[in-house]
């Protein structure tokens, strides 16, 4: 190619470049206006949904959108959002305050449910829910996320709670028989230790650096994060005690990485799935990844079992998180939304194998989701063992996180601050003091008291 | 005579294309049209922000229930622990990251622009960590710098020193990032050196040394002043940039231990995204505005002692 | 002999700093042939136990990845054309014309760098959204293209160009244009060179503007493209790496072809000649 030959195909290049682009554009402003005039043919009804990027390549939400619409006539369109768990609410957000109209926003925790239900940007279904006498407390009774101004905001689609996963590999090469449930913390620990093998570098535990995990036996006692008068709880002792016992687990125990070598090497939230650990403490969302042998292919078998319990007998109480459905305040569609939220909220559960938030199920409706999860699994759990560590065991149930005025800010200031203590640069005293103190800033900041 | 050929004309289009004999109208011309696009997608945003400091926009609200505050936000600042740390962060973060960017790229410069073996290709691959994906460059230096038997502390401890925590260490912290940092943007300052020092006139070194100037005459009294306009502009925007680069610290450490590699950018954009202080966030950004202007003011009045064109 | 040695060691170092800029690539292709949950396994290995290409794999099979990349291809190559005329235009001004509040003005224009550019996201979107931006290319294209940092970099480099050079050529009646665009460009080259570049390494990589203004699945550029693929609870950073490896790829063959202009006295021989 001559010098004027090259410059000739780059002009060309450029111009079908502009070409395409412009089109690009032609073309959606072309579907838009066969679509409003389809609907003004035949009120097609229609409904939209931001997704995250997992969930809207997932076969479940594919089949539940399927199932919706036929059962309903209305039809399901996702709005994609790319980015993982987090950033894709900063596109939420953002989208939100400049009027975007999508439909329903699925909110993943109480964090999120309470940012935004409580700042106006949902819908209230009471009236529509009046309207039919669709009983919400009776479905899903304390699961039904509460706001200040009384009104329903979010209708909750699972109420997930937390569990050990073993590795029964690891369990096997020591020598150490599967726990049984029914454990302390001691327990927890004594059995971590006979696993963990330094020089194989395998770990006895694996814990991930949440919020809840700074404070996961003060939740277990069902202390609060806030007082009575609105400020920060967090120099009750108990907080300290849970601060001190997770930083030993790492620090003192030495049964799993310590905080500075999770940070420093970057360990990683589905570490667990790469073998080299025994138990992992973690929320049941995780069940998911076994069924997955090709994003993780793997040569050993895991069981599960209930979580531990303090040993003073006063904390026998699982924890966990509740996620739902919201309606978007600017909804083009609001009513077809109520129903779309309304059947998710009381169908998710036999799709995905979370647990449902509902409180109304019989037990055969609780056996036939273990069963189907015990399914996918390939047996590797059985529907029983399931049910025991989750359901037929002789926890209460309380919220994982802490919730409340400022609670966002209120999480990030307790990672900084245990930060701090857990590698050892500030003292346990100092760092309950500046949580305190801070977080009563961040709660007087956000409207509390 | 071609020319005055066309003034008689003096039809709109020759009148035009006059316009870029004179000066002033072909400044026009040359400037307006960027000029436009500047105010529409640049002085619009900055307008924005500096309305919305003044506002209560602190909380993931409609803008319809915003409300006017003055300059509460900017008061706020002054009492804020967190904030105000955040901005010494950055002001150190600067100290060791401007100087060592300039000096390294410079020197990799003078090398890269000698002849060698090889030279195209190692020329390329000192792009490399400029085009690597974020992510891997942090957990690359994690690695590399782990203090639990990393390779780097294996050596510092074979020799018998105490090895630092690098990236756990409150105070190793911030110079640690400010390495990394240099080493992975080094690409940009070196390739405009590189441009640089081949724009000096081969003339200038031919009486150089006809005069038997040695080689470090020869840097400092012809590389180094015919290549400042170049240094300077690298030291505004680098000092710029400094103040901005929360990516690879989010990356790095999120601001960690604790609080203590939180700089300013780092702070702005977590109140802004991830506690929805928008009003809060847009204040801090002014005041960074501000003092990043003061900088470059001061350093545009000392050019004349140092930069020649 | 003793510059010989002097000449290998120099080439020995050279390759050694060579070698020190390599090694997150090692990492970046080593990563992509991991499965997501041995990235981070300590220590680490450098030549997996299995090669597991099911990270390129899924990229390759999914339906608009290819569209993603071209995406990028066109936008990015668009933005170079643009702001590479409306900067080097607006720099020859800046760096060679007289005229009223100039200094002031570049000093304005300079200011528009120091915001961070994340705290106006909110007006650039209702903005954007005022003049029918969002969710086509062009939301990139011209926001990137009145860029000041290049304005800032040519303008440097057009005052470091001798003025005896322009003023000759005025006196023999060149326009404005004929100047900028027959000796300063042509000049410049290394500097355009730098800034073509640039501008394409950090529009490819842009993730912000892209995110937050562009909707569309088959619309978006390859960097975020890549969030697409995630896992139940973060990112697939296993398959972020193989994204990345080919991400790369296009910016380093480029500077692979084109840095063979930064050759000592390219500039200087059209001045003489």
């Amino acid at each position: 190619m001559g010098p004027q030959k090259k410059k000739s195909a780059f002009v060309v290049l450029l111009a079908s470049m502009l070409l395409v682009t412009a089109c690009g554009n032609g073309s959606k402003s072309d579907s838009a206006s066969t679509d409003s005039s389809e609907q003004g043919k035949k009120k097609e009804r229609v409904v939209t949904v931001y997704e995250d990027a997992k969930r809207a390549e997932s076969v479940e939400v594919k089949k539940k959108n399927e199932d919706f619409t036929k059962a309903t006539g209305i039809k399901v369109e996702m709005n994609v959002v790319p980015g993982d768990g987090i950033e894709v609410y900063k596109k939420i957000d953002v989208d939100m305050i400049s009027g975007e109209k999508t439909d329903v926003i699925r909110l993943t925790n109480p964090i999120l449910i309470d940012k935004y239900g409580s700042n106006g940007w949902l819908y209230s279904l009471d009236d529509l829910m009046k309207k039919e006498n669709y009983d919400a407390k009776k479905i899903y009774g304390d699961y039904l996320p509460k706001f200040a101004d009384g009104k329903t905001y979010v209708l909750p689609d699972q109420a997930g709670k937390w569990a050990v996963y073993y590795n029964k590999k690891i369990f096997d090469d020591a020598g150490v028989p599967y726990p049984s449930g029914n454990w302390t913390w001691n327990d927890y620990i004594a059995t971590a230790k006979k696993l963990t093998n330094s020089a194989k570098g395998i770990y006895g535990s694996y814990m991930l650096d949440y919020d809840n995990y700074m404070y996961m036996l003060a939740r277990q006692h069902n202390v609060s994060g806030y007082k009575a008068d609105g400020t920060s709880n967090y120099d009750d002792p108990a907080f300290k005690e849970a601060l001190k016992f997770f930083g030993d687990l790492g620090n003192v125990e030495k049964i799993q990485p310590s905080w500075l070598e999770f940070k420093s090497k970057k360990l990683s939230w589905d570490g667990f799935m790469s073998g080299s650990y025994g138990m992992h403490f973690i929320g049941t969302w995780y069940t998911n990844q076994f069924k997955d042998k090709t994003t993780y292919p793997r040569d050993w078998k895991v069981g599960i079992t209930q979580l531990p319990v303090p040993a003073d007998g006063k904390g026998n109480n699982n924890f966990g998180i509740v996620a739902g459905y919201g309606i978007n305040k600017n909804a083009e569609h609001a009513e077809d939304a109520y129903t779309y939220v309304k059947w998710m909220a009381e169908n998710s559960y036999k799709y995905n194998g979370n647990l449902p938030a509902r409180v109304d199920l019989s037990k055969e409706d609780i056996n036939k989701l273990f069963q189907k999860t015990s399914d996918e699994l390939g047996g590797e759990i059985s529907a029983e063992e399931l049910n025991k560590a989750l359901i037929s065991n002789d926890l209460g149930f309380v919220d994982e996180k802490i919730t409340g005025p400022g609670s966002t800010e209120y999480s990030n200031i307790i990672l900084q601050e245990a930060d701090l203590y857990l590698v050892g640069q500030k003292s346990l005293d100092d760092t309950i003091q500046s949580i305190k103190k801070r977080a009563d800033q961040a709660i007087k900041d956000a409207g509390g008291k | 005579m071609n020319r005055n050929a066309k003034t008689a004309k003096s039809s709109l289009l020759s009148r035009v294309s006059q316009l870029a004999y004179r000066e002033t109208g072909a400044a026009l011309v040359f400037v307006l049209p960027f000029i436009i696009g500047f105010l529409i997608f640049n002085v619009i945003p900055m307008v924005y922000s500096v309305i919305i400091s003044l506002m209560n926009y602190n909380s993931f609200k409609p803008l319809s229930m915003v409300k006017f505050v003055g300059l509460d936000n900017y008061v706020r600042v002054f009492h804020d622990p967190i904030a105000l740390n955040a901005f010494v962060k950055s002001f150190l973060y600067t100290l060791f990251y401007v100087p060592g960017l300039i000096i390294f790229s410079f020197i990799l410069a003078k090398l890269l622009n000698r002849t060698f073996a090889l030279r195209g290709f190692t020329r390329t691959l000192i792009l490399m960590p400029y085009v690597a994906n974020v992510v891997a460059v942090s957990i690359v230096w994690s690695i590399l710098l782990d203090p639990f038997g990393g390779p780097v502390n294996q050596i510092i401890q074979s020799l018998g020193f105490e090895p630092p925590l690098w990236l756990s260490g409150m105070k190793t912290v911030l110079p640690t990032i400010a390495g990394v940092n240099v080493w992975q943007s080094l690409a940009f300052q070196t390739i405009v050196f590189l441009a640089a020092i081949q724009g000096v006139n081969k003339d200038l070194y031919e009486a150089a040394d006809i005069d038997g100037a040695g080689r470090w005459r020869r840097l400092w009294s012809i590389t180094l002043p015919v290549i400042s306009p170049t240094t300077f502009f690298l030291v505004i925007t680098s000092i710029i940039n400094s103040f901005q680069n929360y990516a690879s610290v989010r990356m790095l450490t999120n601001g960690g231990p604790g609080t203590s590699s939180r700089v300013i950018s780092l702070n702005i954009y977590e109140e802004a995204f991830t506690l929805n202080h928008y009003s809060y966030a847009s204040a801090q950004a002014i005041i960074l505005f501000v003092i990043v202007l003061v900088i470059t003011i001061i350093q545009w009045k000392g050019q004349k002692r140092w930069v020649h064109y | 002999m003793g510059t010989l040695l002097r000449k290998s060691l120099f080439n020995v170092m050279m390759l050694l700093i060579g070698l020190i800029m390599v090694v997150p690539f090692v990492f970046m292709i080593s990563a992509s042939l991991k499965a997501p949950a041995d990235v981070f396994i300590n220590p680490m290995k450098i030549i997996p136990d299995h090669i597991y290409t099911l990270n390129y794999e899924t990229i390759f099979h999914h339906k608009y990845y290819f569209q993603w990349y071209w995406n990028s291809f066109s936008t990015v190559v668009l933005t170079v054309v643009i702001r590479g005329l409306l900067v080097t235009m607006a720099a020859y001004a800046f760096a060679r014309l007289t005229f009223p509040g100039k200094n002031i003005l570049f000093l304005f224009l300079i200011s528009a760098m120091m915001i961070p550019a994340d705290t106006t996201i909110v007006a650039k979107f209702m903005l954007y959204k005022y003049l029918g931006l969002i969710n086509t290319h062009w939301v990139i294209i011209l926001p990137a293209a009145f860029d000041v940092f290049f304005i800032f970099l040519l303008r440097q480099f057009f005052m470091g160009i001798p003025k005896d050079l322009t003023e000759s050529a005025l006196i023999d009646g060149a326009s404005h244009f004929g100047i900028y665009f027959k000796i300063i460009l042509p000049l410049a080259v290394p500097a355009l060179i730098t800034m073509g570049l640039f501008t394409f390494i950090w529009t490819w990589n842009d993730f912000i503007s892209p995110f937050i203004f562009i909707n569309d699945i088959q619309k978006q550029l390859v960097t975020v493209g890549l969030e697409y693929f995630q896992l139940e609870a973060g990112k697939n950073y296993a398959l972020q790496m193989a994204g990345a490896c080919l991400i790369v790829v296009v910016p380093i063959f480029i500077f692979a072809v084109l840095q063979k202009y930064f050759v000592q006295g390219i500039a200087m021989s059209g001045i003489k000649g």
